[in-house]
């Protein structure tokens, strides 16, 4: 049953912050989560503006320093591309790409995995993957398949003006970081259960 | 588990984000490189003094940012009311840069009759259209298809001399459409899409690339090494 496979449960939220919490505990894993996000976050601001990066982040003469500038000033928070609420739900989204992939990296490098036990590992496996895509990508991904039918204007008249998307990617990685968790139940991560009774 | 399942998965994971960043890269503006392309000799160059300006003339500014905006464009607003009006009152002031704009309705529906009357306002006098935009930018959430131009005809009649109801006959009546489809299709020959605001950056006339969102001065100043 998928109903089965959702996190509903109290537990199930206990489970993936427990599961998070213990991973990234480990130094190496903690780095590993900031950088992945960080890489995401840079991901996603240059490719909302491909031509700028082409130009003069890749390509031009600029100096090194002010090309980093011009990746830093693409950031929520530093620039001014983006309002408060997207920002900051864009921090949320590569936080949790952060955590994700460190869970998943976790997962392939200390546990054992067979395809005929983990199903659901691997689903998470390859959902944590697409979401971290994903969250890359965000509203220029749906941006660009709605204009295919010309259509993107689609996108300004959802009720929260696109950052529905953002939550999309939200709601597929927590989903991504609970089968990846629940792949890990019966395990330890140092010396500490991840089953929650 | 077995080292061939784990590179199965590795792999499979790797071809999935491979993919996956791939289409994400490709899904955005495909003109990935910045041509030298003259100021005079771009589709937004064409006829561009007929439209209203900030600093010196286009075509001698040392820089020139050439800007698409919707009057309905949230992010177009903050452009406005953060960066344009930083860089106006440093480099504009000075004679480094000049900024061009041109309404460019892509957004939200009253945008575009919006625009219209931007067009019309112009037609008469360049200072009223900025009073205009800054207008629309102000009071954003407080316009719809449906009173739009009732709105702009009281406005321009508070704080105007211009004749408001003609430049809101003038939006009925799409008097100005040849401008705002010139802008239109300059804007999708440009390469700007159905994003706002879309800015060309021009340094010593020539095309040194193009940004969409209301990017920051810090970016604009170093784009364009002023």
């Amino acid at each position: 049953m998928i109903a089965d496979r959702l996190p509903t449960r109290r537990e199930d939220i206990r489970l993936i912050g427990r599961t998070i919490r213990l991973v990234l505990s480990i130094p190496a894993y903690a780095v590993f989560a900031v950088l992945a996000a960080v890489t995401s976050l840079t991901l996603f601001s240059l490719s909302q503006n491909l031509t700028l990066t082409a130009d003069l982040i890749v390509g031009g003469s600029l100096p090194l320093a002010d090309r980093l500038v011009l990746v830093v000033e693409q950031y929520p928070f530093v620039g001014t591309n983006y309002s408060a609420v997207d920002g900051a739900a864009l921090l949320l989204v590569v936080s949790l790409v952060g955590a994700n992939l460190a869970l998943v990296t976790y997962h392939l490098r200390e546990h054992d995995l067979s395809a005929a036990g983990s199903g659901g590992s691997l689903l998470g496996v390859a959902l944590g993957v697409l979401g971290a895509g994903c969250a890359a990508c965000g509203s220029a991904i749906l941006l660009g398949v709605l204009s295919l039918f010309g259509a993107s204007g689609l996108v300004l008249l959802l009720p929260l003006g696109g950052l529905e998307l953002s939550l999309l990617a939200v709601v597929a990685l927590l989903l991504s970081t609970y089968w990846v968790a629940d792949g890990m139940r019966g395990g330890e991560i140092q010396g500490c259960p991840v089953t929650i009774d | 588990m077995t080292d061939r399942t784990r590179r199965d998965i590795v792999a499979a994971a790797g071809a999935t984000a491979s993919l996956t960043l791939a289409g994400c890269l490709g899904g955005g503006d495909s003109n990935a490189e910045a041509e030298a392309v003259a100021l005079a000799d771009h589709p937004l160059g064409e006829n561009l003094g007929d439209w209203p300006h900030l600093g010196p003339d286009p075509f001698e500014a040392p820089a020139t940012l050439v800007v698409l905006d919707d009057p309905s464009c949230g992010r177009c607003a903050a452009f406005h009311q953060g960066t344009i009006t930083e860089l106006q009152s440093e480099y504009v002031a000075s004679g480094d840069l000049a900024i061009a704009v041109r309404p460019y309705p892509v957004v939200y529906a009253w945008g575009e009759p919006a625009a219209h009357a931007l067009e019309a306002t112009q037609a008469r006098d360049d200072a009223a259209f900025w009073d205009l935009l800054d207008h629309y930018f102000t009071e954003q959430s407080s316009f719809g298809t449906d009173n739009v131009l009732t709105k702009t005809e009281t406005y321009l009649e508070n704080n105007t001399d211009l004749d408001a109801t003609a430049i809101a006959d003038d939006a009925r009546s799409e008097a100005f459409a040849d401008r705002i489809d010139a802008t239109l299709s300059a804007g999708e020959e440009a390469g700007a899409g159905d994003i706002t605001p879309a800015t060309f950056a021009f340094v010593d006339g020539t095309l040194k690339t193009s940004f969409n969102g209301s990017q920051s001065t810090t970016t604009v100043t170093t784009a364009l090494e002023l």
